[in-house]
């Protein structure tokens, strides 16, 4: 991958991965954070990601863990997280649909949150969240329809149906 | 309310401003550099060494002397023995087992995919954990002739990882190569050995000459968490180790 390629992978992915990886996380500025810093990485390693099937998968993938990681460290340490990337977010304030659903989001179980948004956020196929994932295409429907209907619960329509 | 589901699938994000590309690039290449920084600066400080009395006799010559003929690049001088005090076992359970020698404790998804001394090592020490329930975990420092001996090593096993990976990529049994902060010298990877959720999760790390292998035993692989958290005990487990292999780098401790 030469700079003019990783670039145009830049500029088309990153909104859409922040977008994955903070419904994920349920902080928008940690999310843009997490997702710069994984692409410094993609492209310190861009001969792996050469090699890699789907390298958005692979910065997505890797943005997250370092989420996660990070939310560790700072629970453990008590510090506030690092800001080796990353300007200063300049957001719109958000609605309050999108503040309810990221505030549901975030009572989810880890995993069932992580499949809903593979599959309905980052419309990945059963099959794409189940390797992505590691595990298999049975757990992944089981864990988009308690997630659904735990989500309609936490949201107050128990009513709205989805095949 | 709106659908929950019809929300989930037009969830954007508000617009947010990103650094631009090159920063971003700027930012790997210092990644790049800072994993390869250690080595750098410990060989500049050997050449330092040798090459500041060659400057001073130079200093002190008549101009009327001969020039001296360049001196060959100094070599580095590589540890071909594990000394008796190294912590091999540091972070590892009080009855942990050592051994001059080496045999496999994981199991592997491909065949051959794992590091194997393959008689090219100068020495070599295994230390392994059998734990009471299942699983275990053993640690091995192997010394190779050269530092270019031992990144042959490194970078054959990562192609066997990778290429394991590519092919086992959504079975059951399969390789998955984790994202790691101890940069290009080293690869971790989880080896899944079913849906069950059992995993081996190996640590590799060189520094100069040596190969540090290091694996654990864990369940509850299919969450990508967990697969991260006994990554990160791994590193952790051996930081002591890794910080005491700097004898086996060019420089100094």
């Amino acid at each position: 991958m030469d700079e003019r390629e990783f670039d145009d992978f830049y500029s088309a992915s990153f909104q859409r991965v922040t977008a994955q990886v903070y419904a994920m996380i349920g902080n928008r500025d940690e999310a843009q954070e997490c997702v710069q810093e994984a692409f410094a990485r993609a492209w310190a390693h861009r001969r792996k990601l050469d090699r890699a099937e789907h390298p958005e998968a692979w910065v997505r993938t890797t943005a997250y863990r370092l989420a996660v990681s990070r939310w560790r460290r700072t629970v453990r340490s008590r510090r506030p997280v690092d800001r080796a990337v990353g300007l200063p977010t300049e957001t719109a304030a958000p609605s309050e649909a999108h503040v309810a659903l990221v505030a549901a989001l975030k009572r989810l179980p880890e995993a069932q949150r992580q499949t809903l948004v593979l599959h309905h956020i980052a419309d990945l196929p059963v099959q794409e969240v189940a390797r992505e994932m590691g595990v298999p295409e049975g757990t992944v429907k089981a864990r988009l329809s308690r997630g659904r209907t735990a989500l309609a619960a936490l949201l107050g329509t128990e009513g709205a149906s989805h095949a | 309310m709106p659908d929950p589901i019809d929300e989930l699938e037009g969830f954007t994000m508000p617009h947010t401003t990103p650094l631009p590309p090159g920063e971003v690039r700027r930012r790997g290449d210092r990644i790049r550099r800072r994993n390869n920084a250690i080595a750098a600066v410990g060989g500049l400080a050997v050449i330092a060494a040798i090459a500041t009395p060659f400057a001073v006799m130079a200093n002190d010559r008549t101009s009327s002397e001969p020039p001296v003929a360049p001196s060959p690049s100094p070599s580095v001088r590589w540890v071909h023995e594990i000394p008796a005090s190294f912590p091999l076992t540091e972070g590892m359970p009080a009855s942990t087992k050592t051994r001059d020698d080496y045999e496999q404790q994981a199991v592997d998804v491909c065949e051959s995919e794992a590091w194997n001394p393959d008689g090219t090592t100068t020495d070599i020490r295994q230390a392994i954990y059998t734990g009471e329930i299942e699983g275990g975990a053993d640690r091995t420092l192997a010394l190779y002739p050269s530092e270019r001996d031992a990144d042959a090593a490194l970078q054959a096993l990562d192609a066997n990882v990778e290429g394991c990976a590519a092919q086992t990529t959504g079975k059951n049994r399969s390789a998955e190569v984790v994202p790691s902060e101890i940069g290009d010298g080293s690869i971790v990877y989880a080896d899944h050995m079913s849906d069950a959720g059992d995993m081996f999760v190996h640590q590799v790390v060189r520094v100069g000459n040596a190969l540090l292998v290091d694996t654990t035993y864990a369940m509850g692989g299919g969450d990508p968490q967990v697969v991260q958290q006994t990554a990160d005990l791994l590193e952790e487990r051996s930081t002591d180790v890794v910080a005491a292999m700097c004898e086996f780098g060019p420089g100094d401790c």
